[in-house]
């Protein structure tokens, strides 16, 4: 086992791979803490539900079936969003995250900054059931 | 079960031009990948009698 760079994230997006758009991604898995408290302890947690996040940063591309085809229709509505830290086959050292039912609230379709500059467009999902896989 | 053309050529685990069924898709938001131009209807299967009617 070595210590990865993230180079070839695979991120896709209700069953639509967009990896060579996106840049960056951060999944946040929790489970929330829930007091458990009693007297006479100390303070004490259980864990409560799943709230998970996940941020993914891609570069804008009115195509057709492409970024801007692609998430348009999803904001408002629950989707699937899978990701794996190499586009290889998943393993043991490549596991894949499969975010399910997560919600996407809003999307800003131009961003457009500095003259001349690409335009990258941030996704938040949040919510849904996540689950790890390694085959 | 309805059926899909796979349009584009970024659906996951299906190349362009195979066809797959809401079972594949699981998961996914079917009308947002319709919408966006990624798989296309291709309506129901036509009925055997249908069929033997046309060659008739």
């Amino acid at each position: 086992m070595a210590i990865i760079a993230f180079k070839d994230v695979s991120v896709t997006i209700n069953s639509v791979d967009l990896s060579d758009h996106a840049n960056s991604a951060t999944l946040t898995y929790e489970i929330e803490q829930q007091d458990a408290t009693t007297m006479g302890g100390n303070r004490s947690f259980v864990g409560g539900i799943q709230n998970n996040t996940l941020e993914v940063t891609m570069y804008q591309d009115f195509a057709a079936s492409e970024v801007e085809a692609t998430i348009f229709p999803l904001v408002g509505t629950q989707t699937t969003v899978v990701l794996k830290p190499t586009s290889s086959v998943v393993g043991a050292d490549n596991p894949s995250y499969t975010l399910a039912d997560c919600f996407l609230s809003s999307h800003t379709p131009i961003a457009a900054g500095d003259v001349g500059a690409t335009s990258p467009v941030t996704l938040t999902f949040t919510g849904g059931t996540l689950t790890k896989a390694t085959s | 079960m309805a059926q899909f053309k796979v349009v584009s050529s970024r659906l996951a685990g299906h190349p362009q031009g195979s066809l797959v069924s809401e079972t594949d898709l699981e998961g996914a938001n079917i009308s947002a990948l319709v919408e966006a131009g990624h798989i296309a209807s291709i309506g129901s299967k036509p009925s055997k009698i249908k069929d033997q009617k046309e060659q008739e």
